[in-house]
């Protein structure tokens, strides 16, 4: 029966098409580490110190998701005007949290385009929409709109959490997590923490563009680059 | 020993001896000339530059829990501490 369940809102998530466009306005947050800050070594209590800062400013960010019936787009609008920005080191990495660049969602394609710079280029990342969630029924209201969580583990071992509405029942989501059977209104990702703060519903198509500019790979081959950066990074230190 | 293992056991390592180079570094290596308070730039400038690499990983790992989780961060951490004391 359960197995049913589940079936039938993939089902409704992919093929039923329903007029659904809208823009979803996140908040950020972080939830409070309690670690014993007495075991830290010097260099990880810079890094706390530097942490909190860019968090304080990441709460500042508006996580914007706008969607229609088969397209979505996550972008950030940045909290504060150039000017009133006192660490622009600080500021620039908090716009990396929760993922870097903007995320681009295709349901009839089941394809993800993450548009972003790394490594000194700008890539078009590919990946593809999976629904691989453990569903639950442990349910709350986000907005008015009643959610269901679900969750799965990351290749380090640990949960993933999302809340999703079947009432909107669309496989999209913020920072590049999809696949659910509605809409995703809450994520929590280690202590990141982006919730749903204004969902408003369009009567008209909202336009979403496709991201045109950036070499095209997949998400795998990125991470082998990204690691070899890393190993190359490594065997530097030890010259 | 899988890769990943391995880049755990050396970061640990790495982290220790960072934390000892931090120590020397602060205790006088460098001197600020002036009563001056050390500016943002000036701290990281008595980094070893190969501090920059541990310390890129300290900051992703408190963040995401651990090393490989968020790699744009420990870019943007790792060539901004480069690019200050190189």
């Amino acid at each position: 029966m359960k197995k049913i369940i589940i079936l039938i809102l993939i089902f409704r998530v992919f093929f039923i098409n329903a007029q659904n466009n809208g823009i979803i306005e996140y908040k950020y947050d972080r939830i409070s580490d309690n670690s014993q800050d007495s075991i830290k070594s010097l260099i990880q209590q810079q890094a706390s110190k530097f942490l909190l800062d860019v968090y304080a400013y990441a709460k500042q960010h508006k996580y914007i998701l706008k969607f229609n019936n088969n397209e979505s787009l996550f972008y950030k609008e940045e909290g504060l005007q150039s000017d009133e920005v006192e660490d622009p080191s600080t500021y620039r990495v908090s716009l990396l949290i929760f993922g870097k660049g903007i995320y681009y969602q295709n349901k009839l394609k089941r394809l993800q385009i993450n548009q972003k710079e790394t490594l000194h280029k700008l890539f078009r990342v590919r990946d593809t929409i999976k629904s691989d969630w453990i569903l639950t029924y442990e349910k709350k209201t986000i907005l008015g709109y009643k959610c269901y969580k679900a969750k799965k583990k990351c290749k380090c071992g640990k949960d993933i959490i999302v809340w999703y509405t079947p009432e909107i029942p669309l496989p999209f989501g913020p920072a590049g997590y999809n696949g659910a059977p509605g809409l995703i209104l809450e994520v929590i990702s280690f202590k990141d923490h982006l919730k749903a703060k204004k969902i408003i519903l369009k009567k008209n198509k909202i336009e979403i563009q496709e991201p045109l500019e950036g070499k095209f790979i997949t998400k795998k081959k990125l991470e082998a680059l990204q690691w070899e950066y890393r190993l190359k990074a490594m065997q530097r230190r030890r010259k | 020993m899988s890769f990943h293992n391995f880049y755990k056991i050396n970061l640990t390592l790495s982290l220790l001896i960072a934390s000892v180079s931090f120590v020397n570094a602060s205790n006088g290596n460098l001197t600020i000339k002036g009563n001056e308070e050390p500016t943002k730039k000036e701290k990281v400038e008595r980094i070893d530059p190969a501090t920059c690499w541990m310390l890129a990983d300290a900051i992703e790992v408190q963040h995401c829990g651990h090393v490989g989780c968020d790699f744009e961060l420990w870019e943007d951490r790792y060539e901004t501490c480069l690019s200050l004391v190189e």
